[in-house]
């Protein structure tokens, strides 16, 4: 009897120890996951998703610049160098391989998920916070969508990152999907925004971008009504140790009547896109910053965006305030400057290189011609106003779009590069890289890489 | 399902036996001659207890005392027959009579004594007194019998001894102290036999007369056959027999004692079927990695673990802890990761050694857990031995030469059209002016070659001795090894003329590996139940190695004649730095053997091993560098780490059923950390200057596993010859912060001895026959943070209105991790047979194995639309859903050929065949890409052996213009990707042989090796423009040859540049000699040997490169012809004293 007893005991005693915890904890100091469900931990989150966002958007910026005419490869810049290849999204010719796109799609569903799960944690484990932490994370979520939105074709996953260690695969999202579900994002994050007006602009913006981009003008009007001139979204950006004692942002060059179709950003010396000659690269002055002051800024959305919203939804529906809400803008002073930044000092009362706008119809009498003179003329607006925060891309997309505009009367097109041999390509998205494909079983590819 | 599928397949496979049984029943009934000579061998009693009263037979004794009458009636009727003689009274008798039965001969004898007549369950006949009211009485005189019994040749306790009490049903098993108990044995005179396998049987006659116990304590005298002995598994000691795996022992001391032996990887090596060594260099303390049953998994680990003593000690040989974690600017020049540190199983002294058990895979190392699949090494050092000190010395000395020469390289120069300058050309260059043709090759030219002779040099004092109670061992060693690389004589003059003084020794001879160490033990019995055994272990190794060791060879292996001979430039542009790591490496473990019932003996032991490593990585700066690239640079880097694991076991073997069942139940906890950290400045460190923060990087890492394991065993016992031990273990596993579910490892094999049974056809030749088959799953544990969801530090962030600091740390999504990950498992199974002929002379082993690996972990890509962000290429998680599969067989076989006084010739062979196959990635992942540089591809895929070799074919060439050299257009290529062939060899032997003469006083052994079937990459014959590259510069050369290398060159194909290679290797030679007791007493020894050693002394290959069983890389490449220091080969001298 002992002996099965004591067998009993050996046998079971021992399975109930096994079913006890010994894992052994991460010393401190470590990037444990224990350490982030607590409301340290989730501000760690926050700030990282922070800095990972200002990173994947400027990426967005300097990648969407070189596909439309705001920046050219500084190699194809150079009457020296002859013979290089044009490749990726400089020539609009973009491989479903290509490293730098996929990098860049990668980045962004990075801001996805990171936000996802901050915003989660923050909700979880760090409740004494306002909920506009949580807002925040909803906004950089939202601009990331409509960053893919804008550059990629539609058809892109948004697949879901769960709070636990799992996630879900999702097929492709259209691109009118995908602004909606920006939407929807920015709605929340104007909910959780409590008293940060900030939070609350910016978001109300993001949606009129996103409505536009929908055809949605008068909605988007409402959106951005009540958004003051002065509002301002901005991300902290990480400096490039730069040349000549000066510190860049993009080290790259400001392009020039890029293809043809491209938009005189240097030579029409506008205050809005001046650059300067650093080290041989016309780099953008708006992003080089004094090596004493480390501080620059990437601009992500403002009050003007919203005028030039309200410009653009009067000029759809024919209305007389466009012009005079393009003209206050030139004469009204925003600050829009970098700090530092003696060439472009903040203004209060305005700029004086930029002189009143007239309507292109004064002198057009074809109606057609007229329309889409304006058309033109408010698009060139929105290109100097918005000029590096990653906008063209979207707005070169609508005006083929939305008013009928041939893709090679926008993109650059012709001749690419140095070389006289190279031809600019056709594309007007991205694609989505073909990892995507490999990896994610529901994803069957763009629906189309139309504009 | 599968584990039962395999399990079904073993039931069959005994079952088949069971069946096959009557088979050689009705063969026996046909040999009735044969019959009469195996029946009842060892039975002295007939079997038939109802009949053996009744048996009838003649007595004829006249005047006699009665017990002489009872001993004439079982003398005469040939029955068992017990009594106490004190019982029976002292008077006399007469009987004769023909055919008379049992029954009436003893009435008659034992009229009016009271004795009863009674006849035991098993035919013996027992009188038994009555009392005075006429009730039998022997149940009242009971006494115990017990006792020890030890190893009549090392005095050791020996366990699992059955002790049985002829005639009677009683039987027991010695414990692991080697105790026996009988207990309540009725008075009676009786015959006491101690049987074990490997032990010749013995019996006792002894007498029960009262209450007092009887001491009988033996020793059995141990016999020849490969099933003697004891195996020490997770679950305790087990007799051989028992155990249904092939298990290698490797009796250490008798190989140290025929030849020079430096390292468990030395000793293993040729010794163990289906074991492979892949080396990473020639230079000494490099350490080389150990395969067996081929390798299983694809992004874990593959190496075995090796547990000492019981106790588990860190041993990886291939992770990336193994390299340096200084590093310095040595990794920019390098092709490498980094300077490797020696292997932690090289730094164990052999002679500190008493046994190596091999267990190959999971059927046979399954209780050990979730963490041997990958086979268990199981070393046992040297115990403590009762009697007067004994003692042994052993000192060696031995020079070490890379055999043979390098392959000449041909320079072909001629002059450039344009401008006439001189310039190398290939025969492909016909623009180029040739001219003429030299044949060099610096690595032969002793002026210039960093090749010299290294020496190595090691001693060791063994002493053991001890009294009843306490023994001890100790055995200090010390060793120094001074590689072959050293410094050009060119190149020291250069130096020396230059910074007027002669280069340090360390940069003149920079590849050394020195150790010193001790292992003592000492063994305990502080009570007749307790036995505690402490040992300790201390062994310290310092390898050093310079940046000549990383490129002395690849360095010249093809370089420019101009170059080399240009007296204005040096050799070796970057030579000077030193890379020094220190490991100091300690195991503690106590052991209590504890016999807390006298049915239930608990081992339990407690063990600590900790390897410190200490490293430093300098390159100081030198007035007159020697090279232009380094006149300004200066670099330090230091590294410190620390692996910790500690053990904890605690089982018990528990006899249940008069020992039919024995039943093992145990704990196990092993818990792992390891920390490390490196740091590294661009400025040398000075005395009290603090280096900027500009100039310093450092990094960091730690990780942590623990595993608490529960196992049952219950084994069966069947007439001891037949047995059968199904098993669990229950797994807990804790990674650092995670914690996977309850893993179960079952297990099941069968022992049977066929030979022992009645049926068996008795011969002169089969003396032993052993069919076994084993089944079981243990599995591997996945990185300590492959299931972990972690950030990555994120700076320098704010936003317009600086809620948070603008410079505030964050953290970012760093990797998804898999919170489902679980250890890979493998199940195997196992099944052979062994056999010994001629009583023991010829003995062999064959197994047939089939290992899978499923759950193998994978690293699988997520798509970017679940981005954690960084880097894309890194996007991915590790899951369980690979599948691997090795298939194979092992033979194995001894023979004492001559076995005479004068002389004796034994030989050992083996053989083995592993074939490898990946049978699953997962249903998205068609393949995984290792490589696919210019050394041709290594792949992953289904249907294919792991890190498989592809290259593009070369479909055909011609020389269309008829000039005899082959150009590129002239050369066809296929488009896809073609199999080559594995990496790992699929065939490996091993093979040994023993000569002695002069009555033991003269010994001659040598061992070889075969390595076939591995297809290797020729790197000297696809190096870009390399000289040594004979069809880039010979036009005599084969068109084929022109086509390979010219494929290869301009990196289009690999394919004719790969070989499919075999390789025999004579790995040692020795001849050692027992000189006159004479001499020996001069050093005031009784014994003296002097032993001679080569190593490495021949090899045989169709490998036109320079050592293929050299491979840096665990994967893909970096041979030999890439810079790795080819294997040296070494002569040694040993003398060895003792008492």
């Amino acid at each position: 009897m002992n002996k099965i007893l004591t067998i009993l005991v050996l046998c079971i005693a021992p399975v109930l120890a096994a079913c006890g915890d010994l894992s052994p904890k991460l010393p401190a100091g470590s990037q444990d996951e224990s350490e982030f469900t607590t409301s340290h931990g989730a501000m760690a989150m926050y700030r990282g998703s922070m800095g990972f966002a200002q990173e994947a958007f400027k990426s967005f910026v300097s990648v969407t610049g070189l596909f439309t005419d705001e920046f050219i490869d500084k190699r194809f810049d150079n009457p020296n160098q002859t013979g290089v290849q044009p490749t990726g999204a400089d020539s609009r010719q973009i491989d479903p391989v290509s490293s730098q796109i996929r990098s860049l799609y990668h980045a962004l569903h990075g801001v996805r998920s990171n936000a996802t799960l901050t915003a989660y944690s923050l909700k979880t484990y760090a409740q004494e916070l306002p909920s506009s932490y949580q807002s925040h994370m909803y906004l950089l979520h939202g601009y990331a969508v409509i960053m893919m939105a804008d550059f990629f074709c539609s058809g892109v996953p948004l697949s879901k990152i769960d709070p636990d260690a799992d996630f879900t695969y999702l097929p492709g999202s259209s691109r009118d999907e995908m602004y909606m579900q920006a939407i929807a994002l920015l709605d929340t994050a104007v909910l959780l925004a409590g008293d940060s007006t900030y939070l609350k602009h910016a978001a109300h913006i993001g949606q009129g971008r996103a409505l536009i981009q929908l055809n949605r003008f008068e909605d988007a009007v409402q959106k951005v009504v009540n958004v003051p001139d002065s509002a301002r979204y901005r991300l902290q950006l990480t400096l490039t140790a730069g040349f000549l004692g000066s510190s860049v942002v993009f080290d790259g060059n400001v392009a020039d009547l890029e293809g043809k179709n491209g938009l005189p950003y240097r030579s029409s010396n506008d205050p809005r896109s001046r650059s300067q000659l650093v080290a041989g690269v016309q780099t953008p002055l708006k992003y080089l910053v004094n090596a004493g002051n480390q501080i620059a800024w990437l601009e992500i959305t403002n009050g003007i965006e919203a005028r030039l919203i309200e410009a653009e939804a009067d000029l759809k529906k024919s209305g007389t305030l466009w012009l005079g809400i393009l003209n206050d803008l030139r004469s009204g002073g925003f600050t829009v400057s970098q700090s530092g930044d003696t060439t472009w000092l903040p203004g209060t009362g305005g700029f004086t290189e930029l002189r009143p706008l007239n309507d292109p119809a004064d002198t057009i009498s074809d109606p057609v011609d007229a329309a889409r003179a304006r058309i033109k003329l408010l698009f060139d607006e929105r290109a100097y106003w918005m000029y590096l925060t990653g906008h063209r891309q979207g707005d070169l997309r609508r005006m083929v779009r939305q008013y009928g505009y041939d893709s090679e009367e926008v993109y650059p097109t012709g001749f690419f590069g140095n070389s006289g041999l190279a031809m600019y390509g056709s594309d007007v998205t991205a694609p989505v890289p073909e990892t995507e494909y490999m990896y994610n079983k529901l994803y069957e590819g763009c629906i189309n890489r139309d504009a | 399902m599968t584990y039962v599928k395999t399990l079904v397949l073993s039931l069959s496979v005994v079952m088949i036996f069971t069946v096959t049984g009557p088979v050689f029943s009705r063969l026996h009934a046909q040999l009735p001659d044969i019959a009469s000579t195996t029946k009842n061998h060892n039975n002295a009693f007939p079997q038939e207890s109802a009949n053996v009263l009744d048996r009838v037979f003649n007595i004829a004794v006249k005047d006699v005392s009665l017990k002489d009458a009872l001993e004439a009636v079982r003398k005469n009727a040939k029955i068992g027959l017990t009594y106490d003689p004190s019982s029976i009274p002292n008077k006399k008798v007469s009987l004769s009579r023909d055919r008379i039965t049992v029954k009436e001969a003893l009435e008659f004898i034992l009229k009016g004594t009271g004795v009863a007549i009674e006849v035991a369950p098993k035919g013996n006949v027992m009188l038994v007194p009555r009392g005075k009211d006429g009730s039998l009485q022997a149940d009242s005189i009971k006494a115990r019998i017990r006792g020890r019994v030890l190893d009549s040749a090392t005095k050791e306790p020996i366990g699992m001894v059955t002790v049985s009490l002829q005639g009677m049903n009683i039987q027991q098993v010695t414990n692991d102290l080697g105790n026996y108990v009988l207990p309540a044995v009725p008075s009676g005179e009786y015959t006491l036999s101690f049987r074990l396998l490997g032990y010749g049987t013995i019996t006792r006659k002894i007498v029960i007369s009262g209450k007092a116990d009887v001491i009988t304590d033996v020793a059995l005298a141990p016999m020849r056959t490969m099933l003697q002995g004891v195996v020490t598994t997770a679950t305790g000691i087990k007799r051989r027999v028992e155990v249904g795996n092939d298990i290698t022992t490797i009796d250490v001391e008798e190989a140290i004692q025929n030849a020079p032996i430096k390292s468990i990887t030395e000793l293993l090596e040729t010794r163990v079927p289906g074991l492979v060594v892949q080396r990473t260099s020639g230079s000494p303390g490099d350490p080389a990695r150990i395969r067996l049953r081929g390798t299983s998994s694809i992004n874990g680990n593959n190496d075995p673990i090796v547990v000492v003593d019981g106790v588990r000690v860190y041993a990886q040989q291939s992770d990336t802890y193994n390299n340096n974690l200084a590093p310095s600017k040595a990794r920019a020049v390098s092709n490498r990761s980094g300077i490797p540190v020696a292997s932690p199983l090289d730094q164990i002294d052999p002679n500190s050694i008493e046994t190596i058990e091999v267990f190959k895979g999971p059927s046979a190392a399954a209780m050990y857990g979730s963490d041997a699949a990958n086979g268990v090494i199981v070393i046992t050092t040297k115990k403590g031995k009762s009697g007067p000190l004994q003692w042994s010395f052993n000192s060696s000395y031995g020079i070490s030469k890379i055999p043979g020469k390098f392959p000449n390289g041909i320079y072909r120069y001629g002059s450039e059209p344009v401008y006439g300058n001189t310039q190398l050309c290939t025969i492909q260059e016909f623009e180029c002016q040739f001219d003429s043709l030299v044949i060099f090759q610096a690595l032969n030219e002793p002026r210039f070659s960093p090749l010299g002779t290294g020496n190595e040099s090691d001693m060791s004092v063994s002493l053991r001795g001890g009294i009843d109670n306490i023994q001890y061992s100790i055995t200090p060693s010390l060793a120094r090894n001074v590689g072959v690389l050293k410094l050009p004589p060119a190149e020291f003059d250069r130096f020396k003329k230059l910074n007027g003084f002669e280069p340090p020794r360390w940069f003149n001879r920079p590849d050394r590996y020195d150790t010193w160490g001790m292992q003592a033990t000492v063994n305990m019995n502080t009570s007749k139940d307790l036995r505690v055994n402490l040992t300790s272990m201390i062994f310290n190794s310092m390898k050093r190695n310079s940046q000549l060791s990383l490129n002395g060879v690849s360095n010249l292996i093809a370089r420019k004649i101009d170059t080399i001979l240009n007296k204005n430039s040096p050799i070796f542009s970057s030579a000077y730095e030193k890379i020094e790591s220190q490991s100091l490496s300690t195991t503690h473990n106590v052991q209590t053997i504890w016999q807390a019932r006298e049915w239930m003996p608990i081992t339990a032991n407690i063990g600590l091993n900790i390897i410190n490593r200490n490293e430093e990585a300098i390159r100081p700066w030198l007035e007159q560098p020697i090279g232009p690239t380094q006149d300004s640079v200066a670099a330090y880097g230091a590294g410190r780490g620390q692996t910790m694991n500690t053990t904890s076991n605690v089982f018990t073997q528990i006899p249940l059923l008069q020992q039919k069942i024995s039943l093992s139940l145990g704990l196990n906890y092993n818990g792992s950390n390891l920390s490390r950290m490196s740091a590294q400045s661009t400025v040398p460190p000075q005395r009290g200057v603090e280096v900027p923060t500009s100039n310093l990087t450092a990094t960091q890492a730690t990780s942590g596993s623990t595993t608490f394991g529960w196992f049952i065993e219950p084994r069966f016992n069947l007439k001891s010859r037949f047995f059968a031990s199904p098993g669990i273990r229950l797994d807990n596993n804790g990674l650092a912060g995670s914690r996977a579910g309850l893993l179960r490892l079952p297990k099941m094999n069968f022992s049977w001895i066929a030979s022992e049974e009645p049926y068996f056809p008795q011969t002169d030749v089969i003396s032993m026959l052993r069919i076994r088959t084993g089944v079981g799953v243990a599995g591997v544990q996945p990185g300590p943070t492959d299931r972990l969801r972690t950030w990555s530090p994120v700076s320098g962030n704010g936003y317009n209105n600086a809620v948070i600091p603008i410079y505030a740390e964050g953290s970012r999504l760093g990797r998804l991790g898999n919170s489902k990950l679980k250890p890979e498992r493998s199940t195997e199974f196992e099944g052979g047979a062994d056999l010994e002929l001629w009583e023991g002379r010829v003995s062999m082993i064959f197994s047939g194995y089939r290992k899978k690996r499923y759950d193998a972990i994978v690293s699988v890509p997520i798509a970017s639309s679940v981005s954690v962000g960084g880097n894309p290429s890194m996007n991915t998680r590790k899951e369980n859903i690979g599948e691997i599969v090795n298939t194979g067989m092992e033979f194995s076989l001894d023979a004492q050929v001559i076995e005479r006084r004068e002389v004796t010739w034994s030989i050992g062979f083996n053989f083995s065949r592993n074939a490898n196959e990946v049978t699953r990635l997962n249903a998205g992942r068609q393949s995984i890409e290792i490589s696919d540089d210019n050394s041709g591809y290594t792949r992953i895929i289904p249907g294919y052996p792991l890190n498989s070799r592809w290259a593009k074919p070369i479909l055909g060439y011609e020389d269309l213009d008829g000039n005899n050299v082959i150009q590129l257009s002239e050369i066809v290529i296929g488009d896809s990707l073609v199999y080559l062939g594995s990496q790992e060899p699929t065939i490996i032997m091993g093979g040994n042989t023993g000569v002695v003469f002069l009555n033991g006083r003269l010994r001659m052994n040598a061992n070889f090796s075969y390595t076939g079937d591995m297809v290797q990459h020729n790197y000297v014959a696809s190096r870009p423009n390399s000289p040594l590259n004979t069809a880039a510069n010979d036009p005599k050369s084969s068109l084929a040859a022109q086509a390979a290398s010219l494929a290869a060159r301009n990196n289009l194909t690999q394919y004719g540049v790969m070989q499919t290679v075999n390789s025999f290797r004579f790995e040692t030679v020795s001849l050692s000699y027992v000189v006159n007791s004479r001499v020996a007493s001069f050093f005031r020894a009784r014994n003296m040997s002097i032993a001679i050693q080569g190593k490495n002394i021949g090899l045989i290959t169709n490998y036109s490169g320079k050592d293929p069983n050299v491979n840096t890389f665990t994967t893909g490449n970096a041979t030999a012809d890439d810079g790795a220091l080819p294997q040296p080969r070494v002569w040694s001298l040993r003398v060895s004293l003792g008492n």
